[in-house]
């Protein structure tokens, strides 16, 4: 007799032979899968991949994106597919895709919150989002959300990668590729859902006040041009750095919003523009905010990882987790190096108890437990299942 | 983070995100989300009296709107449920706008109550969506004030544009209307074709505000004729009207016909050899033409030109040509109809003709009057000059049987006419079918030549045909070629068809009359030979031996009266059976009546007669046998009947010879009621009076006695 829940993973080398199809054979242990979740890099033909997937699923619903690199249990790797099941009557599930997100991403997250499934039988719910990476404002995207879920409905996802090229990101909902789109699974189950969210970073110097920004860029801090503020905390001579390794120097030195909590949201920044001597990051930092130069050491960014894989298993109230999925931010991979990344694979695997681990690495983490903010950058969400 | 610093600048943030709002409503639901934002609350909400304006944290359409105005009427309650977290406190602040309306906040976890300087922040952003939804709500009102302005602008535009067009159009159709009229008018009082083209040029010219319209019709090979034109006032036009001319390539008149919709030619610029001739010389600057459609097929067209005198500027404006099309198509509709109705004006005339030789020929008139009336009828409804009926006889000649002339042309007055030569009387008996020759000037041959002479220029004939077998022909004459109507030979066969079912009938009839005629000639010999025989052959024999007994008689010596008693008996029994067959013979044919004639055998027959007869005869002296035995039949049939039936007291029977007609009467003054459907001896009468082309007239009303009266033709009738 099957489990009433069960989740199961499949990977496979993306390159190979019906790579799809043998991943999904791994991951189909039972006759009654009820999701499936696609990670994979970006491919020549992401349709035949998940046309062989969908050969052994069949009509099974169907949700992923690529990535900037796959984890699975035996460890991080590239050019790979992972595809994680979730299986069993103890949960119910649904899906949606919206697509033409940046016509009105507001929109396209309230479409894609929608398919959450609320039977009184299955009480934990959770909605997985995967977001198009290179999205202008996730926040929207995680407004519109909210305002369809409300307050008691967690969130946790990632958003899409594409191995850093930046170009397209690609999004998968049943047998189609999709791109620009938001893809969701409204998952309600009989066990309890565990969530974990760290960072490891820890805010460096005295706050700076966002003094002049506009849609991904930060333009002045205290009234004064970002990048030269930004250099000057860092140390760095303004005219000794060239243009091309700001994005090296910006990788280990995030920006964090100050909150209420105490607790700062980490911003990515990608680039600078030199003429206008702003900053560029992939999440909105908004005027008016106050941010902090973040830093952070690798045992503290390892240890952000330990905690947010027992955190997530703690929240299960004693249940043992069946499987983890993990998204985690490109970012952090950078900063850890690969040995460094293996370490955190395994600390994982620690914390999920031999239980088995899918994920990739994202543009961005998507996770709200408390308050409106869902989007979160150089960190690491655990969503466990019991 | 001291609040001196952090505050001011997240209520900064947070001026900037809800004036960003676009309308009251947005800027509502951005206070609520961006105040949820900055103080990491779960539920943010602004009420009003017993409305929720906006809220967030709460799952789609699961607002809890008696909840929330619940907390924001009353101030001392102030809890609130949080989905997934439970009852949390919450915080409220008075709007000034809108009036009456409270924000409220709630945040879940230990630290869900705001702090002092959080409260303070609530306060400001508060203060802050007042103003940002006042301000939003003047911009809408306004904003909408100022679309639905600029919506009836260009509504006005709109509709303003849509009348001048709408009066622009009216004013045209008005004109094409009264144009269409116009010609209708015409059409309709039945004028001659060349006014109604001519008008039509006109109407059409003037319809576009041209400076010339024409007609053309379009003929075989490549040709057409302009058949009417018009020019404005003042304008000097040369072209051939009336003459066949060759259609020059390129020109427009090329291109309707070859298109068959109607084409526009600009300019004439660039034009060579021919139409740079026709430009020059009639100074066109541009035209255009419509195709006239006639029973589906290209007819011609109508044109209209605008000069070269003309402005540069001035031009046919663009949407002429369907105008002309549309014109030019309804005329042809007009045109049609009176065509239609013209077409069948002709054919009812046709059925009526027909009709009225039905009539003779059913009616069963002599066939010189039927002949007459036929070609009467013809020759009226052919519209030809002579129509003529004749029979071709054995020997290769034709007879006239009759002939119609119109009121110019003389009858021909000849009774019959050889078939050499070519005429459509020789081809009609050579070929049996219908023919036709278009011009009679060349044929040689007396038909054609008589014809001829009569002024007569071509000529159609169909073939009688009786029974399976040519019989005649009808034939009719025109004076102009080009009246000669279309399908005449089918319009001709209608009519011999009617022509040759009399004849067959006349025939039919005469051969009946003729057959029973034998019938009754035949019973007469008939009876004629027995009398005869008996009187030759029995009768004679008879007497002898009525003679031979007497003498038997005489030889008888005295003293043997019972011999001479059985002598006398047998004596007496011969003469009663020399009588009987006397009786008998007179019965069957009486010889007096071939002897003597109708006078003694009548006066024979009236002695004989049971009931008392009056004889009124006169002198009649002798008649043609069939007739004298047909009358003493009659009599004496009549006298029996008048004896057996009528309960008579006399009879009387009268006989008058006038008009080469035999008129007997026999009148006997019984019961009436004869009925000649009960027995047969009336029907034998009728019979015998029918079978020599007589006529009996029975009268015999109940109690007034019964009257026959037989009138016989003297001379037999040869239907033939």
């Amino acid at each position: 007799m099957p489990p009433h829940r069960w989740f199961a993973v499949g990977t496979g080398d993306a390159s190979a032979d019906d790579a799809g199809g043998r991943a999904a054979d791994a991951a189909l242990i039972h006759d009654d899968a009820k999701l499936l979740i696609v990670f994979c890099s970006p491919a020549e033909n992401l349709q035949d991949l998940i046309a062989q997937v969908r050969s052994r699923s069949g009509g099974v619903p169907l949700i992923g994106c690529t990535t900037a690199g796959e984890i699975a249990r035996d460890g991080p790797r590239d050019g790979s597919v992972v595809v994680a099941v979730l299986g069993g009557d103890g949960f119910v599930i649904d899906t949606a895709a919206a697509a033409g997100a940046s016509e009105d991403l507001r929109d396209a997250g309230a479409r894609a919150a929608r398919c959450l499934p609320s039977p009184a039988s299955h009480p934990h719910r959770v909605l997985l989002l995967l977001t198009d990476g290179l999205a202008s404002d996730q926040d929207e995207i995680i407004r519109g959300a909210y305002s369809v879920l409300g307050a008691g409905v967690p969130m946790v996802g990632g958003c899409a990668g594409d191995g850093l090229k930046m170009t397209r990101t690609f999004q998968f909902h049943g047998d189609r590729v999709l791109t620009d789109s938001v893809v969701a699974a409204g998952i309600a189950s009989t066990g309890p859902l565990g969530i974990g969210v760290q960072h490891g970073w820890r805010a460096a110097g005295e706050p700076m006040l966002v003094t002049g920004s506009s849609p991904n860029r930060v333009d002045s801090l205290d009234d004064r041009p970002a990048l030269d503020v930004f250099l000057e905390r860092l140390g760095a001579e303004p005219g000794q750095l060239r243009p091309e390794d700001l994005p090296a120097l910006a990788l280990t030195h995030p920006l964090g919003i100050s909150r209420h909590s105490g607790e700062e949201q980490v911003r990515f920044i990608t680039s600078a523009d030199f003429t206008r001597r702003s900053l560029f990051s992939t999440a909105q930092i908004p005027q008016g905010s106050l941010v902090c130069l973040m830093e952070a050491d690798i045992s503290a960014v390892l240890a952000a990882t330990t905690v947010a894989g027992y955190a997530s298993v703690a929240a299960l109230g004693g249940s043992s987790p069946l499987g983890m999925l993990a998204f985690d931010c490109v970012a952090r991979r950078s900063i850890l190096g690969q040995e460094g990344i293996e370490k955190e694979i395994h600390g994982l695997a620690d914390a999920a108890g031999g239980a088995p681990l899918a994920g990739f690495y994202s543009y961005g983490e998507i996770a709200r437990t408390r308050g409106m903010r869902g989007l979160h950058n150089y960190t690491l969400v655990i969503l466990s299942v019991a | 983070m001291p609040a001196s610093t952090w505050f001011p600048q997240q209520l900064v943030a947070f001026l900037e995100a809800v004036w960003s709002a676009r309308t009251e409503a947005a800027a509502g639901l951005m206070a609520v989300e961006r105040a949820a934002e900055a103080l990491d609350a779960e539920i943010a909400a602004i009420v009003c009296a017993d409305r929720v304006v906006a809220a967030v944290g709460y799952p789609e359409g699961a607002i809890p709107v008696r909840e929330l105005t619940l907390i924001a009427a009353d101030g001392a309650h102030r809890e609130l449920t949080v989905p997934g977290a439970g009852v949390c406190r919450a915080a409220t602040v008075s709007l000034d706008y809108p009036a009456g309306a409270t924000f409220i906040l709630a945040r879940a976890g230990p630290g869900g109550s705001l702090g002092h300087d959080e409260a303070s922040l609530l306060r400001g952003m508060a203060r802050v969506t007042s103003v940002a939804m006042r301000t939003q709500h003047l911009l809408d009102d306004e904003r909408a004030a100022r679309e639905e302005s600029d919506r009836q602008v260009t509504e006005n535009a709109r509709l303003l544009a849509e009348l001048t067009q709408r009066q622009v159009r009216l004013t045209e159709l008005v004109g094409e209307q009264a144009a269409l009229r116009r010609v209708a008018t015409l059409v309709a009082a039945q004028a001659d074709a060349d006014r109604i083209l001519a008008a039509v040029a006109e109407e059409a010219g003037r319809l576009l505000v041209a400076d010339m319209g024409a007609v053309v019709k379009f003929g075989p090979d490549e040709c057409m004729t302009v058949v009417a034109i018009w020019t404005r006032e003042g304008t000097e036009f040369d072209f051939p009207v009336g003459e066949k001319v060759p259609i020059e390539g390129g020109s427009l008149t090329a291109q309707v016909l070859r298109s068959g919709r109607p084409s526009r030619l600009e300019g004439y610029r660039g034009a060579t050899g021919g139409l740079a001739e026709i430009r020059d010389r009639l100074g066109l600057r541009s035209i255009i033409g419509a195709p006239i459609m006639v029973g589906g097929r290209i007819w011609g067209t109508v044109t209209v030109s605008v000069l070269s005198s003309r402005p540069e500027a001035e031009t046919l404006p663009a949407g002429s040509e369907q105008r002309l099309a549309d014109f030019t198509e309804l005329l042809a509709t007009a045109i049609s109809n009176s065509q239609a109705r013209s077409e069948l004006a002709r054919l009812a005339e046709e059925q009526a003709a027909l009709r009225r030789v039905a009539t003779l020929v059913a009616t069963g008139t002599a066939s010189a009057d039927l002949f007459g009336a036929v070609t009467t009828e013809m020759r009226v409804l052919l519209n030809a000059g002579v129509a003529s009926l004749l029979r071709y006889e054995a020997d290769g000649t034709a007879t006239f049987l009759a002939a119609s002339s119109d009121p110019n042309t003389e009858v021909p007055l000849l009774s019959h006419l050889t078939l050499e030569g070519r005429s459509v009387a020789a081809a009609v008996l050579s070929s049996g079918g219908p023919a036709r020759l278009d011009d009679l000037e060349g044929p040689s041959g007396s038909v054609p030549a008589v014809f001829r002479s009569l002024g007569m220029r071509s000529a159609a004939g169909a073939p009688i045909v009786v029974e399976g077998s040519l019989w005649g022909v009808i034939l009719a004459h025109w004076r102009d070629p080009e009246a000669v109507p279309p399908d005449t030979e089918g319009r001709i066969a209608q009519f011999t068809q009617l022509v040759a079912t009399a004849i067959s009938n006349a025939a039919s009839r005469a051969q009946l009359a003729a057959s029973r005629a034998r019938i009754v000639v035949t019973a007469d010999e008939t009876r004629r030979r027995i009398e005869r025989d008996l009187h030759d052959g029995i009768q004679q024999r008879l007497v002898t031996l009525a003679f031979r007994l007497r003498m038997t008689q005489d030889a008888i010596p005295p003293g043997h009266a019972d011999l001479l008693a059985a002598m006398s008996h047998a004596d007496e029994e011969l003469i009663s059976i020399l009588d009987e067959l006397r009786e008998i013979s007179r019965g069957v044919h009486p010889a007096i009546l071939s002897e003597g004639g109708l006078g003694p055998a009548l006066r024979s027959l009236a002695r004989r007669a049971s009931v008392p007869t009056v004889l009124g005869i006169g002198e009649i002296g002798r008649l043609p046998q069939p007739v004298e035995a047909a009358a003493y039949y009659v009599v004496s049939e009549a006298l029996t009947n008048a004896a057996k039936h009528a309960n008579a007291t006399v009879v009387h029977v009268d006989l008058e010879v006038k008009d080469s007609t035999l008129r007997i009467s026999v009148a006997d003054d019984g019961n009436g009621g004869a009925d000649p459907a009960q027995g047969s001896g009336i029907i034998g009468l009728i019979d015998r009076v029918d079978a020599v082309g007589g006529k009996l007239t029975l009268r015999s009303p109940p109690g007034e006695g019964t009257s026959l009266v037989i009138e016989l033709p003297l001379k037999l009738d040869a239907a033939t």
